[in-house]
């Protein structure tokens, strides 16, 4: 299916929860509301003609000028080979999603990363922990505003 | 330290003690597998047949420090790992020697300007004995680093050390 | 010196000698090596990482019955070994049938025992609550 085609079955099923739609470029994908995440994900997994199975990856990018933290989720299906991507916009204070992690297992540890990593905290995950930085590290590193420490249980961070 | 060391001054009976002990220590170091990252794929290759460490005395690597003379640190060093490199250097038996293979675990190699996860040096965590320069370094550099130990080990004395004025 | 003075000397030399090498390079090391304890280097090896609890926990019993049912075993083995070497004389004698079916009768009462731990499942790895439900819970794990 073409991403035009991916579009319109997901208007169709749900024209609400999608904010905005790019069909073509080098990265077609959906922009949906907060709300509708775990919805729009079990729909694009289960849909007799999407079937996107794979997560490959989840992102999650930081625009301190939009005042806003977007995590985008990379899909494939396995079956048919179409490739498609969600996105949603989060606040900067405090992002907050529900996991994927019950659509796509795989998203387990991806959400780990995001929230080590960008401070985005995934609801009803079952392990939200750092998985990249030690478990008492402050701040979350690839924020753009992130300040490095100056030492870390005595090791001095820039010798 | 041992039961014979610190007893007898500078002569000949201790200096042939000495060779003994330190050609004895010096061909049969026992390295510990600690390849991090890619410098590990290096001292793997170091390990394998055309490189042959097994020929300085070096081919046991020992999983457990308990058993272990030589941790060779092959790779990048993060903070969560520095604690656990620290707590299985602290369980090796004297005499224990260090090499830091690599350019991450001599100063934070490319990591060392942006890595906020990177400790920039595993000498901050343990005592180096010797350094292996590279990105990584070729396994002859690492065998030259192991003969540089050598050499080191075969200047160890049981004698009598002069008190420190 | 007779056979069994010499024989007894070579014994004790032999035994000397090993004794003496074994325990000579004990005490060599603990001559030569240096002596640092305390501080982190007692601590248990984990791979680096701190332990939790203890290390010598309640091992599970399934162990132990395996244990059991090879010791048994092992011993009926070195049990039929001595019976092996005499049969053929036995044979040879007249006497081959009833030294055949006393074996059979030995290996029988083992072999019963045997027979009746594995009908009652507690052999079995993932047990059941009772072999009865054994074909309704075949798909289930938990025991």
């Amino acid at each position: 299916m073409t991403p035009p085609e991916i579009i319109g079955l997901l208007k169709k099923h749900d024209a609400a929860g999608v904010v905005s739609a790019v069909a073509d470029g080098a990265y077609p994908h959906v922009v949906v509301t907060a709300e509708k995440l775990v919805e729009v994900a079990d729909f694009l997994r289960t849909q007799s003609q999407l079937r996107f199975d794979l997560l490959r990856c989840i992102s999650a990018i930081d625009w301190p000028a939009k005042n806003s933290v977007e995590v985008a989720y990379d899909l494939i299906s396995t079956s048919f080979g179409h490739a498609f991507a969600i996105k949603v916009m989060l606040d900067r204070v405090n992002p907050q999603v529900e996991s994927v992690g019950g659509v796509w297992p795989a998203a387990q540890w991806h959400e780990r990363e995001a929230f080590d990593l960008m401070g985005v905290t995934f609801l009803h995950h079952p392990d939200l922990r750092r998985i990249l930085m030690p478990e008492d590290w402050p701040g979350h590193p690839l924020r753009k505003d992130y300040q490095d420490v100056v030492e870390y249980k005595g090791l001095k961070f820039n010798p | 330290m041992a039961v014979i060391e610190g007893i007898f001054e500078p002569g000949l009976i201790v200096t042939t003690v000495d060779w003994v002990l330190d050609w004895s220590r010096r061909c049969s170091i026992f390295p510990m597998t600690f390849g991090i990252a890619c410098c590990a794929i290096e001292m793997i290759a170091t390990g394998a047949s055309r490189y042959d460490i097994d020929r300085f005395g070096s081919g046991a690597f020992r999983a457990t420090p308990r058993q272990a003379d030589l941790m060779i640190v092959a790779g990048t060093v993060t903070f969560k790992m520095a604690e656990r490199l620290r707590r299985l250097w602290e369980q090796m038996a004297e005499p224990r020697f260090v090499i830091a293979m690599g350019a991450c675990a001599i100063s934070g190699g490319p990591y060392h300007m942006h890595g906020y996860h990177v400790v920039k040096g595993v000498d901050q965590i343990v005592p180096v004995d010797v350094y292996v320069p590279g990105c990584p370094p070729r396994p002859e550099a690492l065998l030259e680093g192991l003969m540089r130990l050598q050499d080191k080990i075969a200047t160890r004395t049981i004698a009598k050390q002069k008190a420190e004025a | 010196m007779t056979e069994s003075t010499r024989f007894a000397t070579e014994v004790l030399l032999f035994a000397g000698v090993g004794t003496a090498l074994g325990m000579g390079a004990l005490i060599l090391g603990w001559l030569l090596r240096p002596k640092n304890p305390g501080g982190l280097k007692g601590e248990i090896y984990e791979c680096g990482e701190p332990t939790i609890g203890p290390a010598w926990v309640q091992f599970d019993l399934r162990f132990y019955v395996v244990a059991l049912v090879f010791v048994v075993f092992d011993v009926e083995i070195a049990l039929l070994y001595p019976w092996a070497v005499v049969y053929k004389d036995y044979i040879l004698q007249g006497l081959g049938s009833a030294a055949f079916w006393s074996m059979v009768f030995f290996l029988g009462l083992i072999f019963i025992g045997f027979a009746y731990l594995w009908r009652f499942g507690y052999l079995d790895w993932v047990r059941a609550v009772s072999p009865a439900k054994d074909k309704k819970e075949s798909a289930d794990g938990s025991h």
